[in-house]
Formats: structure tokens, sequence, C-alpha cells
């Protein structure tokens, strides 16, 4: 809103360093109501729950729009017939037209298959308008009509529904190829836009697609088996090399046919061997075939891979417990062995501390002067007599501890003087 | 929105209408099946049949006793509040526990019809018509009521509409309704502030009401409002009846005055010539067999019902005066007028609106006695889409009741005049964009300062001497009745300074006035004010915020 009111220059008064001052607040708003009805309020209300400011709910109710927008934009019909045309393609002989790309002369390349009756009506209105001699020649240009017989040419093909069944069943924009076997693309991704390119020559409608990963075993099941027994429509009449009707003759006529009804049917033959193949590549290379495979295989033998485990684990059990008792043996062995060993050393020792203790014995009997009492020296003979009687002795005593005691006894007797009496006792007790 | 049809419902006292919004985007008021757009509301019980709307109307002269109209007038309201006709043309009513009940004779037996349960039975009878006509389910319904209805009165109607089968999506005001209709301030130009004030007239059948409406970018406050119920389309047709009944008197010597009967056929005949009235000049009035097999047959001139009819308009022009006062406003300060009900049309009722103003609009584009019903389908079909919590949510008091400023905000210019930018009773919160010139030539910085105003005093109304009404004199006196009045808008001064905000480093060299500069004013409910100038060719701007 313009108002009729100028803004004067601050006042002398003003300093220049502040751009604004506030003096005092306005009056304290009182309460009312609105009426709660029409779009302003609508837009009042949805600025006040949502707290938004007046440019914010704009924003928000314009990407609103513009979202709405872009919904209805895309079944915004009126398109058809717009696209830019191909120079070479406006220069082509009609004589040809049986090579002529029908639906882009037309103006209907995006559509294709899909295009349908209303769209092309209103794309050949558009083309033809465009294109009449008498518009051409209106506007100075040569009374040049190739192209507008091109376009009745198409035009008539692509609304007669066998012809353009022809014309669509040899298409050359749409690619005919069976994708590469090995190719390391996602399965997805490369076989989908396939099944959806062929399902357009199906008799049978509507055709089942490929699915994702999540879909049901049943239903690709049944997308495999519509496949495999797919019923196609697809003729290739459109590639006759010889004009039947145009023989001179009736036996002419009979030949070409007949040549163009072999070469029909070698095609069709081709034609359903590729598709077999793309179905055959499809099913092997599926991710979800192979999951469902394992599947079944796992459920069918479920009983027996149950036996097999179970065996497993009873081998597995009995092996364990041969080599537990495999381990006690060698133990025991081991425990045997250490224990002889022990047993053999022992006596080794017990027989060196008794020959110690029998020398002891007979050192002891030759320092005290062979137990004879002290004022007699021993003859040879008594030495003789004493020794056969320690022999005697020892071997009266059995063990070192007998020894021992016998020794200790004998000791003692030296000590006390009385070694004879002590050795005779002894003799004596022992013998 | 083919998926979610939604209706119009104006439920009046004596007649209801339904509003669509037809294929081709317009909104239209359809017919029920007996081609009538106004339904009458009435039910009427037989010894063979229940009637509802059109049907129930035809035979109200034979079963006066039991036939129920304005029931609406009692709703939610108790038996103790309402005075009761009780004569032989109206029903017996009955208190039950306190509320007011109809006593009707339905095949020979005695029925007791509460007030809900007829105005239930009435909704029920619309709903389904709508249905017929559409020949789809009916999604959802917006109805109105008038600004005097209490909340329990609301509250009645809601209950009776959802035992009638019908989806309220929201009850709404009559003349805001009507307001709708007639798309008063709604179109809204971005940026530009839009105050509008309408006066909405509804004469009725049998009541008159005034509302004062105001339209503030496109939101509507009611400033004003009064009824009188004395006033009505069926004030004329007494008028009228009592004419009829003195010439039929004058003519055949039978005094008709007391005969209940002959009185009802009358009113049904005179209320077809009043309407006939509103276009011709002259309408023919016949009333078969008014009473002993005798015949009224005449042609009543439009002059001579407006003379009989003369203190009924000063009545309504009386009770309009009467509420400007008490909304403190001038005759000159009401931008449009619109017109709701049949009554409306009558040609004198408009010219006596002159009387009052002069100049102002009186909107007529849309049919008087369908534009409540048109308003209540315009807002079922912006609400159609919403979850019904969505709805509730927006009619909280939360967002209905808002601060509004009390005193105008503005500039003054320089002769020392208020130029108000915000006006007062502006709900918050508020943003207005201005557009000033520079002042002088060459100038560096501009001062902008704004002040809150104060309303002056409202010109002092001149009494005029009052004229014994003359009904016998010649129709050039009704000209000379007519007063100039001087209409005036109301008018301010400045008060208190608010802010004063200073836009320094201009463009040099730009003369007085070309240069642009964008105020933008932002009050916020925490009446924070914001205040922006910018220059628009060089972008330069300030912000200023208050504390």
């Amino acid at each position: 809103m313009v108002l009729d009111f100028l803004l004067p220059s601050p006042p002398k008064s003003w300093s220049a360093d502040k751009t604004s001052a506030f003096h005092a607040g306005i009056t304290a708003p009182t309460k009312a109501a609105i009426q709660p009805v029409g779009r302003h309020f609508l837009a009042h209300a949805r600025r006040h729950i949502h707290s938004r400011t007046f440019s914010e709910d704009e924003k928000h109710v314009k990407e609103a729009e513009a979202a709405a927008a872009t919904a209805n934009a895309d079944d915004d019909a009126g398109s058809e017939g717009d696209e830019p045309e191909d120079p070479a393609m406006l220069k082509r002989d009609p004589r040809d037209w049986k090579n002529q790309d029908q639906y882009a002369v037309l103006g209907l390349s995006k559509y294709r298959y899909k295009a349908t009756e209303e769209q092309i009506r209103r794309a050949h209105r558009k083309k033809v308008l465009k294109h009449h001699p008498d518009k051409k020649a209106a506007h100075g240009g040569l009374n040049d009509d190739a192209f507008f017989k091109c376009i009745q040419k198409a035009f008539e093909t692509i609304m007669d529904p066998v012809k353009r069944r022809q014309w669509d069943s040899v298409d050359p924009a749409i690619p005919d190829d069976v994708p590469n076997p090995k190719s390391k693309q996602d399965f997805f991704k490369l076989y989908t836009p396939v099944f959806e390119r062929e399902a357009r020559f199906s008799k049978v409608e509507p055709v089942p697609m490929l699915g994702d990963m999540t879909t049901s075993q049943e239903v690709v099941e049944s997308f495999y088996d519509f496949w495999y027994k797919f019923d196609s429509w697809r003729t290739f009449e459109w590639m006759d090399k010889e004009d039947a009707e145009g023989a001179e003759s009736r036996d002419d006529k009979r030949y070409y046919e007949k040549k163009n009804k072999a070469e029909r049917a070698k095609l069709k033959k081709e034609d359903n061997a590729r598709l077999r193949q793309i179905v055959d590549q499809a099913l092997a290379v599926d991710p979800r075939i192979k999951i469902f495979k394992e599947q079944a295989h796992q459920k069918r033998n479920a009983k027996r891979f149950e036996k097999e485990a179970a065996e497993k684990k009873a081998a597995e059990e009995a092996a364990a417990a041969a080599a537990a008792a495999e381990a006690a043996r060698i133990a025991a062995e081991e425990a045997e062995k250490n224990a002889r060993e022990d047993q053999k050393k022992n006596k080794e020792l017990l027989k060196r501390a008794v020959r110690k203790e029998k020398k002891n014995l007979k050192a002891l009997i030759k320092d005290n002067n062979y137990f004879m009492p002290a004022d007699k020296t021993p003859s040879a003979a008594d030495v003789e007599k004493q020794l056969e009687l320690l022999d005697n002795l020892l071997e009266g005593t059995k063990g070192l501890d007998q020894l021992e005691a016998v020794r200790k006894a004998l000791e003692d007797g030296v000590k006390n003087g009385n070694a004879a009496e002590v050795f005779s006792a002894e003799l004596a007790k022992r013998s | 929105m083919s998926d979610s049809v939604v209706i119009g419902i104006n439920f009046g006292v004596t007649n209801s209408s339904i509003g669509i919004l037809g294929k081709n985007g317009h909104f239209s008021v359809i017919a029920n099946a007996d081609g009538d757009r106004m339904i009458p509301n009435a039910i009427g019980f037989s010894d063979e049949e229940e009637f509802c709307g059109s049907q129930a109307a035809h035979q109200v002269v034979r079963n006066p006793k039991n036939t129920l109209q304005a029931f609406r007038n009692y709703l939610g309201k108790s038996f103790t509040e309402i005075s009761v006709p009780s004569d032989a043309a109206h029903p017996d009513m009955i208190s039950k526990d306190g509320a007011p009940a109809y006593k009707v004779e339905f095949k020979g037996k005695e029925h007791i019809v509460t007030v809900p349960e007829a105005a239930s039975k009435q909704l029920k009878h619309i709903h389904e018509e709508a249905e017929a006509y559409l020949g789809s389910k009916i999604a959802g319904a917006v109805l109105a009521v008038p600004v005097y209805f209490t909340d329990k009165q609301r509250e009645e109607l809601r209950k009776a509409a959802t035992a009638a089968g019908i989806n309220v999506l929201q009850i709404i005001q009559e003349p805001v309704a009507a307001a709708l209709a007639y798309n008063f301030g709604q179109e809204v130009a971005k940026n530009d502030a839009q105050d509008k004030t309408a006066l909405v007239l509804d004469m009725g059948a049998t009541s008159f009401d005034i509302t004062i409406l105001n339209s503030r970018n496109g939101i509507y406050t009611v400033l004003e409002t009064a009824h009188d119920v004395t006033i009505g389309g069926e004030s004329f047709d007494q008028e009228l009846v009592k004419f009829v009944a003195a010439e039929f008197k004058k003519k055949t010597k039978i005094d008709v005055a007391n005969n209940k009967k002959s009185l009802l056929k009358i009113k049904t005949s005179v209320e077809i010539t009043k309407k006939n009235l509103s276009r011709t000049p002259n309408a023919p009035c016949s009333v078969e067999s008014v009473a002993e097999g005798m015949d009224y047959h005449a042609t009543i001139a439009r002059m001579r019902m407006e003379l009989m009819c003369n203190k009924l308009y000063a009545k309504c022009n009386e009770l309009i005066n009467h509420v400007l006062e008490k909304a403190k406003i001038t005759a000159g300060a009401i931008d449009e007028i619109l017109l709701v009900g049949g009554a409306t049309r009558m040609p004198k009722f408009q010219n006596r609106l002159r009387d009052i103003f002069p100049e102002t609009l009186i909107r007529t584009d849309v049919e008087s006695d369908e534009a409540i019903a048109i308003g209540c389908a315009a807002q079922a079909s912006l609400i159609a889409g919403f979850e019904k919590e969505d709805i509730e949510a927006s009619t909280k008091e939360a967002v209905t009741v808002t601060p509004h400023t009390v005193k105008p905000i503005g500039v003054v210019g320089s002769k020392g005049e208020f130029i108000t930018i915000i006006p007062d009773h502006t709900p918050l919160p508020v943003k207005r964009v201005f557009e000033f010139g520079n002042a002088e030539e060459g100038q560096a910085a501009v001062y902008f300062a704004l002040f809150e105003g104060e309303q002056d005093p409202l010109p002092v109304k001149e009494e005029k001497p009052a004229k014994p009404a003359k009904e016998n004199d010649d129709d050039d006196s009704e000209e000379e009745e007519e007063d100039e009045i001087v209409v005036a808008k109301p008018t301010y001064h400045q008060t208190t300074q608010l802010a004063e905000v200073v836009l320094a480093g201009l463009p040099a060299g730009a003369k007085a006035g070309s240069l642009k500069i964008e105020a933008t004013v932002q009050v916020d409910v925490t009446n924070k004010v914001t205040i922006t100038l910018r220059e628009k060719s060089s972008g330069k701007q300030v912000r200023a915020q208050s504390a």
C-alpha cells in the first residue's frame, strides 16, 4: 500500500549514531473473539497452531502448493507432439514410409507403444497444423508435402490396430537384446526393464512383473510359469521382403506369400527362442529362486540332516571317550613305572646303607681290638674267629634298622668298655 | 473433492436451505424433491403419515394442531423461558423434564415430540434431500446459527444434527456465513491493509438480525449485534392479512378477524403477493373461499403495501441506528451492506436504508435468502479435507480469542493529521507494509515516527424532528421525509509517540518523492513492535525492535 506521505529528514536533535528509539509500548491489547471462518482465518489458525510467522507460513503454503502442482503435473496431458523434430526425418522420402519411425514422425517417441488413441489424435492434429502444405505455402515456403505425407502414413499405421501391432512388433527403437548372463549388475535392475519391455507382446493381461526380493515364492513361481507359457502376439509381417499384393500373377503371389510366411515363421521361432532364453537366464540367476531352492532342500532333507547330525554327534562323543580312556591308561602306566623306579632306587639305597652299616661294624670291631678284652692282643686266630662271629651276627641281623641297632649297641659297648659283652650278647640274640 | 461431498445447511426458524459446491465450482442452493429451494421447517403428523418440509407446510391449513413449526426458537430453552401460543392454530406444548415438547396426534394416538427430536427429524429430512440430490453420501455439513445463540443452544443443535446422521464439521454464525457468501473482505491484496466493515441485515421470516462485521485481512470480527423478533417477513404478511381482512369485510360484511382458518388462508396468499410486489408495482391477491364460501380477488399496489408497513420500515431503521450507536460507528464507516433473507428484497426496505446510508454499497449480488446456506457450503468446502480434530483445534478459544489492539497505530502527516497504519481492534499478530516517499531532494536520511492514536469524538447526530406518520398522504411526502445526513468516517488524532526510526545512507541526488521507502510494521502477540525501513532501489534497510 502506497501512502501519500513523505518521510522527512530526522530532526536536528537526532544523534547520528542511533537508528531507533522506542518511547512507549502500545496500549495493552484486549482479548476479543474472531470468527473461525474463511480461508484467512485458516491461515491465522495455521500460524497460531504451528507458531509460524507470516513469511514462514507463506513459505509452507507455497511448498505445499508446489508439491500439489508437481503431483498434478504427471497426469498433465497435452505435451505429446511437442518433441523436437530431427531435420533428417523432415527430409524423408514418403515412398520409404515403411522404414520411418512412425512414432517419431508424430512426435510420440517417448510414448511409443504406450501412446493412447487420444494422445495419437492430439499429436497428429498438432503435426498437421504445423506441416500442412497449405500452411507452409502461406508462410512463403515451398509447396513441399513430403513430410506431411509421412505424417499421414504414420497416423494411418498407428491408428489401424492391426498395422500398429505389426509396427510395434518390429519397432527398432525398442531393443530386443538378451541380457548378458555373466553380468554382475543387480538382478532386478537388469531384468525388470527387460520383462516390462517384453510384456507388451502378451495376449494375456495383466502380465506379472518381476517384483523384488520380498515377493513371495508363490508369486515368483507363477511369474516364471506365466513367462514360460508366454503367449505373444508379436508378428513379423512388417519385415516381409516380398510384396505379395503387387505380384503379377496368382502363381507369383502364392510363391511370394509362401516365402513370406516361411520367413515370418522363422522370425517368430527365433523370437520365441529369444524370449525363452531371457526367461531361462533370469530363472538361472534369480537370487530368490536360489533361496527358495535352498529352503526346499532344507525342508526335504530335514530328517536326514537331523539323523546325520545325531550320528555325527554320537561319533564325536565316542571319540572323545576313547581319547579320555587312552590318556588315563598312559597316566597309569607312567605312575607304575615311576613307582617301580622308586622302589628300585630305594632298594639300592637300602643295600648301600646296609653295606655301609656292615662296613661300619667291621671298622668298629677292627678299631676296638676285635671286641677282645683290652689287655689281650688278638691273635690271628682270634681275629679270624671274631670276624667269623661278626659275619654270623651280620647274617643274623636283617634289615637296615637292626643293623643300626646293633651298631649303636656296639658303639655304646665300646664307650662303656664292655664291648665284648655286648658283642657276645648281640651275637647270642641275633644268631 | 469428489470423495468428500460436503454441504452447508442454513437451519432457519421458518425455512431451511442446502448449499452445495457445484461441479462448475460455483456454490448454489439445491431444491428439494418438491422443487423448493427454501424448505419449510415443518413437521406434520396425520392419521396415516408423517410429513416433513414442503409437504408438511402444505397441509398446515387443514392440520394446524399437529403441525410443528418454528421449533428452532425453542431449541435449548427450558419450558419456562418460552411463551407458548396456545390456540387452535398451534400445536399444544407441554413441559417434558423442563424442556418444551409438542403433544401431537399421530395415527390416532397421542405422541410427545420434544423440540430436539423435531429439529432432528427436520435435519434428517434435509440431509436425505441433499443426498438424494447429490446422489452420494455426504461426508459432513456446516450449520449456521444466529449470533445470539447460546452455547447450550449450539450444543443442542449439534446433538440434533448428529442424531439425524449429519457429521457436523462446524457451526458458524449466520452473518459470518453470509459475509463468506458475499466474499466480503476476502480478496486481500498482499501486504495491503484491508479493513472493511459490513452491516449484515438479516430479515428472516420472524426476526430481524443486524450485525456489524469487521474484516481485517479477511478475518472476521463481530463488532455489534442486535435482533428484533417483532420484525420479519411475517410481520409484513400480518399487515397485509389485516388489510385483506378489512377489505374482505368491506366487500362481504363478513368479519374474519377471529377466524383462524380464514386468516391462515389469507396469509398463504398474501405471502405470494408480497413476494410478487418486490418485483412488480402491482400484484394480484386472490383467496378462494375465505369464509362462508366467499372468495377474495384484488390487485394490491406496492405503494399501498409500503404505506401500511411504514411503521415496520421505520422500526428497521431505528434498530439499525441503535446498533450503530451501540458500536460507536458512524454510518460512513460501513463499507458494505450485506442483505440476507428474502424480506430484504423489498424495494422500500432498500430505499429506506438509503436514508441512513446514502452512499454505501448495498450488496444484492447473492440471492439474499440463500446467502447463509452458500456461506456454510463455502466454509464446508474449505475445511472438507481436514481431520475433525484439526477443525476442533482451530476453533478452540486459544486460536479464536486473540489479543486485539485497542488504539490505532499510525504516522502523523505533514499537516499533523493522523494516518492509520494498524487500526484499532486489529487481531494480533499483525504485519502491515506501507510505502512512503522521501520528502526533500538530496535527503540523506529519513525519519519515521510511529504514534498511537485516539478516535475523535463522533460528530453529533442531528436529531430530526419526528414527523407524525401520515398514512393517507400522497406519495411525494415520502421523499420529503428523507433527511440529508452528513456521513463521516471516524477520525483520529495522535496521542503517544511509540517509536522513532531513522534510515540513513540513502542514495544521493534523488528527487523529492522519487525514493520508495518500504516500512514494515509488525506487532506480535506479546505487543512487541518491529519496524523495518527499506529503500527499495538500493535495498538498504534498518530494522528496529522494541524491548
